[in-house]
């Protein structure tokens, strides 16, 4: 509905902008979950997933089966609306769903246990986390189109680092031209999240629980 | 599956993080261990070179007053807490059962926490169904088992809790003080489940007050006292020494 609310792009016809808003949406939905959902979850949510034999680690795994599993729900509204409005550009492009998904649950993981540790030890933090997480909705390129960048805009598409997610969803289902930059930029920032979160997790399991 | 539990001079302390003044902490009080003051955090050592080896059959109880460990030595067993110095191994799956209520969700209903823990507990799906019911019946909560359990009294939350108790599969069984403090009406089908839990269960480990949970339930006494071991032996003999220890104080 915001979509059609929403002044639709000069240059992509109204179905079309659509289906871009509502990639774009879903796949924010879950990036949203994945920052300002993860505020509390060793403070709330650890003695629960003790008394359910779940490890730290298992607890962050349950946290994002339980995100993907809203995500797909998500993408059959997505699937619906491409069958509905959009089934020409169902392609090849298809095929990269799966290293998508890949990605983007990795890179999940990653973001939420960061975000955890350091409003663990900063909780002052949490609510920061979502004002920017709020900020960045707008900053993002959900409802206005990356292609017509100038000025901020051009600015936001290249150094926020959603735009680079939301961008290969698109592509995954066709709605923008597949662009290898966009991978590789995705790529190195999970990786670096990744690897982040994995030497945090090693160094902080142990300490993180004792805190109070 | 051969348990066991090997814990090496053993400390553990929680991390609180300052706010205000914490010029007031450091007051003695009659309970607990002592507070320091640390660089960003207060940090409370709630044990101390604690060492202790637990092996298939052992069934120990863990006595004190408040502040004294228990619940922080249970947690440690369970893994919900992590040591600064020392060792800790434990091998064999555990079942924590720390307080009433403590791994269920009050927002769903008692039949929704069954058929999560069933899936926690690792039940195959085909036979989630019979163990809800189940515990459905074992409940006695008849139409409340369908609604949340936000809306559930005291007595009606222990009735789920201790009909799920039916669901739970471990080697290691730590329960806190919680588990005699049920409804009266329940105690005979609640002891007969306590009794064919521990049966179960290759190490038990609870924390209690009563004289009778600890002799009825365990062979082994610890007292703890200020995060450490001040005794360990036979409940009879352990318990003896602590409340002539408790009267002295008082």
């Amino acid at each position: 509905m915001l979509a059609l609310v929403f002044r639709p792009s000069e240059t992509m016809p109204l179905a079309d902008f659509y289906l871009y808003v509502l990639t774009g949406f879903v796949l924010w939905q879950f990036i949203q979950g994945s920052i300002a959902g993860s505020t509390d979850v060793i403070q709330k949510k650890l003695e629960f997933a003790i008394h359910n034999n779940l490890t730290l680690a298992g607890l962050f795994g349950k946290q994002l089966v339980d995100r993907l599993f809203e995500f797909s729900i998500n993408l059959l509204l997505v699937i619906t609306a491409l069958v509905v409005v959009g089934l020409n550009h169902v392609g090849v492009n298809l095929l990269a769903f799966l290293p998508f998904i890949l990605i983007v649950a990795m890179t999940s993981i990653a973001v939420a246990y960061l975000i955890n540790l350091m409003t663990v030890f900063y909780p002052d933090l949490a609510e920061l986390v979502k004002t920017g997480t709020r900020f960045m909705f707008f900053a993002s390129p959900i409802f206005w189109l990356a292609e017509e960048r100038a000025g901020v805009r051009q600015f936001l598409s290249s150094y926020n680092p959603v735009s680079y997610y939301l961008g290969m969803i698109r592509q995954v289902f066709g709605i923008e031209p597949f662009s290898t930059r966009t991978w590789l930029f995705t790529l190195i920032i999970s990786s670096v999240l990744c690897l982040t979160a994995f030497v945090a997790y090693f160094r902080s399991r142990d300490f993180v629980r004792n805190i109070k | 599956m051969r348990a066991s539990i090997e814990i090496k001079d053993a400390s553990v302390t929680y991390y609180l993080r300052k706010s205000g003044k914490s010029d007031k902490v450091n007051k003695k009080g009659s309970v607990g261990a002592p507070i320091i003051v640390g660089h960003r955090y207060l940090e409370v050592q709630a044990l101390k070179n604690v060492s202790l080896s637990l092996k298939n059959g052992n069934r120990v109880g863990l006595v004190g007053i408040n502040g004294s460990g228990k619940s922080t030595l249970l947690k440690l067993c369970a893994g919900a807490l992590a040591i600064q110095s020392g060792s800790i191994s434990v091998k064999g799956r555990v079942s924590p059962q720390f307080a009433l209520g403590a791994g269920i969700k009050p927002e769903l209903s008692g039949r929704r926490n069954a058929e999560l823990k069933c899936l926690y507990m690792g039940i195959p799906q085909s036979k989630v169904t019979d163990y809800v019911d189940e515990v459905a019946t074992f409940s006695e909560l008849g139409g409340y088992f369908e609604l949340p359990v936000r809306s559930y009294s005291a007595g009606m939350r222990s009735r789920l809790v201790m009909s799920l108790l039916r669901l739970v599969r471990g080697d290691i069984l730590i329960m806190d003080e919680w588990i005699s403090t049920t409804d009266p009406s329940m105690n005979k089908t609640v002891s007969k489940l306590q009794a064919d839990l521990i049966e179960s269960s290759s190490i038990v480990i609870m924390a209690s007050h009563s004289q009778r949970v600890l002799s009825d339930w365990t062979e082994t006494l610890i007292w703890l006292d200020q995060g450490e071991i001040k005794a360990m032996g036979p409940v009879a003999e352990v318990y003896k020494d602590y409340h002539q220890w408790m009267k002295k104080r008082a």
